[in-house]
């Protein structure tokens, strides 16, 4: 009803914006751009768009932006993947997923992204510390996924298909978009994609349970007046997806004979069945989206957003209770923002903005086991200004924003002498961020750009407030409803060279982040009937971050080109002196490809062959992680691939081969590595039909 | 300024969205059905009778039932330490209590496919155990809610008993045999997660009686 109403509105304002603006006959026309400016020049990122991100279709978000530098992946088994900007993951990573903040049960480091990365066009990693745009949690970077722009023509679309020999998985997506012929003002886009895989395979073996089955959708509408433009989109995702078998353990004693394993001792065959432990997770968003053009100089855009996450998770159990899921909770999140822009002919551009959001957390009750979380409702407020300049071959950037959130929480425990105890937190945090930023082209070859960062973050609900057996992980954990405001301080810098056919990038970094927040064993056991169990306690730290990305590209002959992305991260806990778990280790990758135009119906052939190599992290403090690191590893992957143009339309179809020699190792960063190897050789075969 | 309205009417809206729509609900409170409460052990001598190459358990009349209780922690009294006799065979019963204190070690037999108990701690040569479980359509099962423990030898000291039940991940209870009741790299071997560990002091002692 409150949608509709919205609807009506936003039509109502269209109407009167629409006579306004005839009336003004004396302005000059300026377009309004449907594209928000989600990515400054002064903010040092990177961009996957094109045949880049055609040729990673079919994956999970993670699996589609790891190669991308300074990119890596916090794996649950092979089939939850999140991405990690220079060590920091979950909430200390933002996700802006068509404009809008993604808000997910983001804190688990077991619950991947609940976002469709076919929704997306072009996919940016921002790699600073840029809180003052974009909020609270863009400590360690923001990715921003940005759908296509709506077409001129009547109709356009294209058509996905995709297997893949490792999980038999099968995947089809298909994209629709036009523009009413009569009423060209009005475009539209729907899409849907589906998937289905069955248990993934490492060199040596299946691993039980680890299908995964994905159903998503989403449709867009656009109207485009004179002076304003307004846009109502809808997306839905949903997955179920299982968990290793050979991860369901119990006590410390469980997981150390495990360990000394490293593998399953069970076998299994290939099955597309999930059964528990699995998760169901559904993302609905709504947005609503108006740009207006005040004025030749000035623009407001304004944008409403909601979005509802339910997760669901389910355990093995006892008394046939594997259908009831053990943890099942509805994250609803309302979002506003308002962003003023006014551009002076003088190059300065001032930006001031708004942002609020509203956000509840609610387990459905009726799981017969104590919720991990509790309920709890935070509002978030925040407002912004930035001035940005640009005279000659410099462009500058400074802004400022103050933010302010309430977190109100309440739940029950069970203590099993006293039953259920309620228990109940009010916080209330704010924080006043900056920013930093210039570009300088140095000259013809050399640009330098540098972005100086705070970014901010309140404690997270399971930080503040877990008390209990967190399952799977086989730990007892106790949260600290006193945690303070964790703060980042990042300083990040692009040097970039390019000439003719050489383009060489690093991107060198520090980050100080105070008050970091992180579960650590206090060297106490939690008593149950089924063993024992440690106990982590969540406490803060003062850490700090530095590291370097490097990228170089080498056109070597006509058709042949060089590729190298190098990343070294290194974290360590300042005030332990130890260095931080689960950061990731130095990184290598490089490929050499081919690519021609053939003829005019095939406007490119290409072949490519890569190399990853992932050294072993040797920062590691044994007291902080069950298991030493695993050794350094190398992967080989090729691809070869075409376009085929039959008239307007295209074809395209590739096949990748990853993990080509069928290697068996482990990643550090796969949380599952305890129990079992990571995946063997995939073949996968793309095609995509556009019309 | 009629702009200016409509921008107010726009934001108003959208608050009242927002104060309407969703907001938090009181908890309530969750019964974790799944927690085992108190459990028993309970130790009754039976006589064993040679059968060819399995024995046959007879009841003894007047044989007193010796019962270890655990608390919802898993664990025993302070200072539990119970004797058993060398050469008998005692019938070795289960009973847990799920959190509104029923029975409900039945489940665990319902489940025999996922679910099977090891008999731990003891020194080799010290015990023998054999399940004696049957499912609903009277077939032997190997799930240790019932069994039967002989005593082969005495110990000098006591040693730590303990009963594991575990909840064995899909597949693994396949490859378990009645011969691995002892095995002590249980966790290894056969993964999954224990529904109960329970531990106490055991003394196996000899005929002629002991005296602490």
């Amino acid at each position: 009803m409150i949608i509709w109403l919205l609807v009506l509105i936003q039509y109502s304002f269209a109407q009167k914006s629409d006579s306004l603006e005839r009336n003004i006959k004396t302005l000059k026309e300026v377009k309004v751009s449907a594209k928000r400016n989600s990515v400054g020049k002064t903010r040092i990122s990177s961009k996957l768009s094109g045949s880049e991100l055609a040729e990673s279709r079919g994956l999970s978000l993670g699996e589609t932006i790891k190669n991308m530098p300074g990119v890596n992946l916090l794996q649950t088994g092979g089939t939850i993947a999140k991405p990690v900007i220079h060590g920091l993951h979950s909430n200390r990573i933002l996700i802006l997923n068509n404009g809008l903040r993604h808000e997910g049960q983001q804190w688990g480091a077991e619950h991947a992204p609940e976002i469709d990365p076919y929704t997306a066009n072009s996919i940016y990693v921002i790699k600073g510390a840029e809180a003052v745009r974009y909020g609270a949690e863009a400590i360690g970077g923001v990715i921003v996924m940005e759908p296509g722009q709506f077409p001129e023509e009547v109709l356009t679309g294209e058509l996905n298909l995709s297997g893949a020999s490792n999980g038999r998985k099968g995947g089809t997506a298909i994209i629709l978009s036009g523009r009413l012929p009569k009423h060209h003002g009005f475009a539209w886009r729907v899409q849907s994609s589906i998937g289905k895989s069955g248990n993934l395979r490492t060199a040596d073996y299946y691993l039980g349970n680890t299908g995964e089955r994905t159903f998503n959708y989403a449709g867009a509408v656009q109207y485009s007046a004179p002076k304003a433009k307004y846009e109502l989109y809808h997306s839905h995702f949903g997955t179920e997806l299982g968990i290793l078998y050979s991860a369901h353990v119990g006590t410390i004693e469980d997981i150390h004979a495990r360990i000394a394993l490293g593998k399953p001792l069970e076998k299994y065959g290939f099955s597309y069945a999930i059964t528990a432990p699995r998760q169901q997770v559904a993302h609905d968003l709504l947005k609503l989206k108006s740009n207006y053009q005040l004025n030749q100089h000035s623009f407001l855009e304004l944008v409403y957003g909601f979005q509802r996450n339910h997760r669901q998770e389910f355990d093995s159990r006892r008394g046939g209770r594997e259908a009831l899921p053990i943890t099942d909770m509805v994250l609803s999140n309302h979002n506003l923002d308002a962003v003023y822009k006014h551009l002076r002919r003088s190059g300065l551009e001032h930006s001031l903005g708004l942002s609020s959001s509203y956000q509840v957390n609610n387990n459905i009750s009726g799981t017969l086991a104590v919720p991990f979380v509790p309920n709890f409702e935070s509002f978030a407020g925040g407002l912004f200004a930035i001035e940005k300049l640009q005279k000659g071959d410099v462009e500058l950037e400074f802004g400022i924003r103050y933010d302010l959130k309430t977190f109100n929480a309440s739940g029950y425990r069970y203590n099993s002498a006293e039953g259920p105890v309620f228990y109940q937190g009010n916080r209330h945090f704010h924080n006043l961020t900056g920013s930093l930023g210039a570009l300088w082209n140095i000259s013809k070859f050399w640009q330098l750009s540098t972005n100086a960062g705070l970014a901010w973050r309140a404690p997270s609900a399971n930080e503040l407030y877990s008390d209990g057996l967190h399952h799977g992980a086989g730990l007892y954990e106790i949260g600290d409803p006193d945690l303070k405001t964790e703060k980042g301080y990042k300083w990040i810098s692009s040097i970039k060279y390019e000439q003719g056919k050489l383009s060489i990038n690093l991107d060198p970094y520090v980050q100080y982040i105070s008050n970091y927040i992180f579960a650590q064993p206090d060297g106490g056991f939690s008593q149950s009937n089924r063993g024992t169990f440690p106990i982590f306690k969540y406490r803060q730290t003062n850490a700090s971050f530095s590291g370097a990305d490097l990228s170089v590209f080498w056109q070597m002959l006509p058709g042949w080109s060089y590729n190298l992305n190098a990343s070294v991260v290194r974290a360590t806990d300042l005030s332990n002196g130890l260095f931080l778990p689960y950061i990731p280790g130095d990184r290598l990758s490089n490929s050499l490809r081919w690519e021609n135009e053939i003829s005019k119906t095939i406007p490119s052939l290409y072949i490519a062959a890569g190399h990853v190599f992932k050294r072993r992290q040797n920062r590691f403090s044994a007291q902080s992680d069950y298991a030493d690191p695993p050794p350094a590893y190398h992967l080989f992957n090729a691809q070869v691939g075409g376009t085929y143009k039959i008239g307007l339309h295209e074809l395209r179809l590739g096949i990748t081969a990853d993990n080509l020699f069928n290697t068996l190792y482990k990643d550090y960063m796969n949380r599952f590595r305890y129990y079992s190897h990571d995946a063997g050789r995939n073949i996968t075969l793309r095609m995509a039909w556009g019309f | 300024m009629n702009k200016l309205r409509n921008y107010t009417l726009f934001l108003l809206v959208i608050f009242v969205a927002i104060t309407f729509n969703a907001c938090k609900k009181d908890p309530k409170p969750e019964l974790p059905e799944e927690e085992i409460g108190k459990t028993e052990l309970t130790f009754l001598e039976v006589e064993r009778e040679a059968h060819g190459d399995h024995y046959h358990y007879n009841a003894i009349l007047d044989a007193k039932p010796l019962t270890i209780s655990f608390d919802s922690k898993g664990l025993p009294p302070v200072g539990t330490h119970a004797h058993l006799i060398e050469g008998k065979t005692y019938k070795l019963t289960l009973k847990s209590y799920d959190f509104a204190n029923r029975e409900m070690q039945q489940e665990f037999i319902e489940k025999h496919d996922i679910h099977q108990a090891f008999i731990l701690g003891a020194p080799v040569g010290v015990l023998t155990y054999v399940y004696a479980d049957r499912d609903k359509d009277n077939k032997k099962v190997n799930v240790g809610v019932t069994g039967y423990l002989t005593i082969d030898e005495h110990t000098e000291k006591g040693f730590t008993f303990r009963y594991v039940l575990r909840h064995l991940n899909p597949g693994v209870k396949a490859n378990i045999t009645a011969a691995s009741w002892n095995d002590e790299n249980f966790a290894a071997k056969f993964s999954g997660a224990n529904d109960l560990d329970l531990k106490f002091e055991l003394h196996p002692v000899d005929g002629a009686g002991h005296v602490h």
